[in-house]
């Protein structure tokens, strides 16, 4: 028997979010059309009296077993999550497509409930994710809860709530636009690799010029992104009327090439900062035993300081990565496309469904690729830091 | 060989090394020693050029390390340094192999020197696949040391490899260095600040004091001549005791005649003459105690009826235990002479008297 059953805090807080949500009056909302202000339809609606109540069971079990540490417990208790966020997300599109049959131009949404209780459910994941240390029973939690969300999303069950029925009236809108925000964001980072990793190693090694290199990228980090694309447009444009190539290039004050600098910019200082400070924290003997044993500067900088660093570069490329995903939300403004687009075209229409569809991508996108450098890190580290 | 003629390092207005000469030949282990700051290191690294000297001139094998490519001068000589240095991302294998592979070396070739080179050092090859984070201190030196042997070359420089380790793997260490050095001949030069492990190792002993070296000799004639007052201080005041590591209970164990237990005292009683104790074994020559000269000795007895019952460990001194242990080993059981074994068998014995007289020559 386990000392006692007492579940954690994290457990507590994300429970507690899931039961407010259940309660909370705006659960969904429903609207005559997608423009008109809406009705708050409570949990009760969708999912009935007793799924309700079978569902608070649920999650009060999933609170007490917490301690439980039989084999999978957690694979179990996620389990369990998964099944009832499906369950309620089904039964909400359900919801709406009977609305719907009523009246074609009503809009059900989730609202604030739908949304507390999913935060719920992810802080019920990211804890267990959290203490789990093997990544292969991390990456199994990650199927657990995700996969069958995208299934529903991919496969049309929840194509009668707003957010999808705005992408289904944007779907080639969309599609464009996914592709540009990722061209954008990546390219803005390759960029920022090329340039930032040299200058990290150069700063490593002279230190005059490192604390100078700092002090600039440290002020571009302060600049606002708005302000700093106001900034780039004058120069920018005064650029393409000067020069006939650079115009047939396609640079010109707003669009794609003001977007890159600017995101470019933003992501120097953590691959500057991160290649610096690995290069830095490379044992003095390790270097000694390098220069010692007749390596050049050239030799040693490949096969010795880039390889030992190359966890902490990485870690740099994540962190700008992550960030310039997010920050490329905002380059819709001077005209450069991606999610952005979306989201101020629904925050002018007060239309939270579009502000959701770009705003949920943006979200995946920066998670994946968060998780997919983590990977790409935990591999760089090779047999040598596979400590157990 | 290494000749270094009037070399000089400045820093600024410091002087590092001052004006110093020294020549090192084949084969010779040469412990650079002083105090803290006293150029040793620095003479150290101005050999393999990883300081410049500012004045004066360096040969390596009858070549100004001058007119060499940095990098290439330091593939051919052998580096091993305190923090040792492997490269945390390679195995041992591959940290061996660097060198080697700097100088394009066949595959095949590298594979059968790394595992001859493990073995050199007493690490199997087993080890061959591990990572620097699984060392021990002692092991990833070892490998330091295998590494800096990898290439064959004729120099070896030491900048206190084991500065950093427990006294009893480091003398487990210096044993190996010696044992090595006896097999392969390398020109070592060594830098440390322990006296003791200077005397153990070294061939020559350069004495260094602000960047000039006091005394340049054989550990003996430093010993026993110190130069100066300096050089009689920092060896310090045990010296005599310190010649003494350098000697070997087997260079002067003298041959004895042992008696079995199951002997009859009238048959051994000649083999006393002017000795007070007879070494007792066993059927197999194993030491199992001592007889004792006495007027109570009853001739129709067996010995083991009138010995006294010992153990080895506590008695006996094996042939590789320096005459300063085997002097500790008397004084601590306050006896005048011990027996001295080999592989468990007693095969002579030592004497206070033969000690003393081996230290004053």
């Amino acid at each position: 028997m386990p000392e006692r059953i007492k579940p954690c805090g994290v457990d507590i807080l994300a429970c507690l979010f899931c039961f407010a949500g259940l309660f909370f009056p705006t659960f969904l909302l429903e609207k005559a059309n997608r423009l008109m202000p809406g009705d708050s339809v409570s949990a009760f609606y969708p999912l009935g009296v007793w799924s309700v109540i079978i569902i608070v069971a649920t999650f009060i079990l999933v609170l007490f077993s917490g301690k439980l540490n039989f084999a999978y417990g957690n694979v179990l208790r996620l389990s369990a999550v998964s099944t009832v966020l499906v369950y309620v997300t089904v039964s909400s599109a359900f919801f709406a497509s009977n609305v719907m049959e009523e009246s074609s131009y009503a809009r059900v949404s989730f609202s604030t409930g739908y949304w507390l209780l999913f935060l719920g459910c992810m802080l019920l994941y990211l804890q267990a994710y959290t203490t789990e240390k093997r990544q292969s029973i991390r990456f199994l939690y990650t199927s657990i809860i995700f996969i069958p969300l995208a299934v529903i999303v991919f496969s049309g069950f929840i194509d009668s709530m707003s957010v999808m029925q705005e992408y289904i009236n944007y779907a080639e809108r969309f599609k464009k636009e996914i592709v540009v925000h990722l061209m954008i964001s990546v390219g803005s980072i390759l960029l920022a690799c090329l340039a930032g990793v040299p200058l990290g190693i150069f700063s490593a090694k002279r230190d005059s010029a490192g604390s100078g290199i700092f002090d600039v990228l440290n002020i571009v980090q302060t600049i606002p992104s708005i302000a700093l694309f106001g900034l780039l447009m004058a120069p920018l444009a005064w650029l393409a009327t000067n020069s006939a190539m650079l115009k047939s290039a396609g640079i010109s004050g707003i669009g794609w090439a003001p977007a890159v600098i600017a995101l470019f910019l933003y992501s120097l200082l953590p691959i500057v900062r991160n290649t610096y400070e690995g290069v830095k924290n490379i044992d003095d003997g390790v270097r000694e035993a390098a220069r010692g044993m007749g390596m050049t500067s050239m030799y040693m900088l490949v096969k010795v300081e880039l390889p030992l660093t190359m966890p902490v570069i990485l870690n740099g490329i994540r962190v700008a990565l992550v960030q310039s995903i997010g920050n490329t939300a905002v380059v819709s403004l001077i005209g450069a496309g991606g999610m952005g687009i979306f989201i101020f075209q629904g925050l002018g229409q007060s239309a939270v469904p579009l502000i959701m569809l770009g705003t949920i991508p943006t979200i995946v996108l920066a998670v994946l690729a968060d998780s997919i450098m983590q990977l790409t890190i935990s591999l760089s580290k090779g047999a040598h830091n596979d400590r157990t | 060989m290494i000749e270094l003629k009037n070399v000089t390092k400045k820093y600024g207005e410091d002087t590092a090394v001052d004006g110093v000469s020294l020549k090192i030949d084949k084969g010779d282990f040469c412990v650079l020693i002083g105090p803290s700051g006293c150029g040793k290191s620095t003479t150290l690294k101005m050999i393999n050029r990883l300081i410049e000297p500012s004045g004066g001139e360096i040969f390596t094998d009858g070549l100004d390390v001058k007119k060499q490519k940095p990098e290439i001068l330091r593939r051919g000589i052998g580096y091993v340094i305190q923090s040792v240095g492997l490269f945390p991302h390679m195995s041992v294998s591959d940290n061996i192999a660097v060198v080697p592979r700097l100088l394009k070396w066949e595959n095949s070739r590298i594979d059968k020197q790394v595992n001859e080179l493990l073995s050199l050092v007493e690490l199997g090859s087993d080890y061959a696949d591990k990572y620097p984070h699984q060392l021990s201190g002692g092991e990833a030196q070892r490998v330091g040391v295998a590494r800096a042997l990898a290439a064959d070359a004729d120099i070896l420089l030491m900048d206190e490899p084991f500065g950093a380790l427990d006294p009893v793997t480091r003398e487990a260490l210096q044993k190996g260095l010696l044992r090595i050095q006896k097999k392969l001949k390398k020109t070592v030069v060594f830098v440390t600040h322990d006296i003791d492990e200077a005397v153990r190792l070294a061939t020559k002993i350069a004495i260094m004091k602000d960047g000039r070296v006091v005394q340049y000799d054989t550990p003996e004639n430093i010993l026993n001549n110190p130069a100066d007052k300096f050089t009689e201080e920092f060896i310090g005041i045990d010296r005599a005791l310190k010649n003494l590591t350098r000697m070997f209970v087997k260079d002067i164990s003298s041959k004895v005649s042992t008696v079995k237990e199951r002997d009859k005292i009238s048959d051994v009683i000649g083999l006393f003459c002017d000795k007070v104790y007879l070494w007792v074994t066993d059927e197999n020559g194993r030491f199992t105690g001592w007889l004792s000269k006495s007027a109570k000795l009853d001739g129709s007895a067996e010995v083991k009826d009138f010995m006294h019952r010992a153990s080895s460990e506590q008695y006996c001194l094996s042939t590789d235990t320096t005459l300063k242990d085997a002097l500790s080993k008397l004084v601590m059981n306050g006896v005048v002479v011990l027996p001295v074994s080999e592989d468990d068998l007693v095969i002579g014995e030592i004497s206070l008297q033969s000690i003393l007289e081996s230290g004053n020559g």
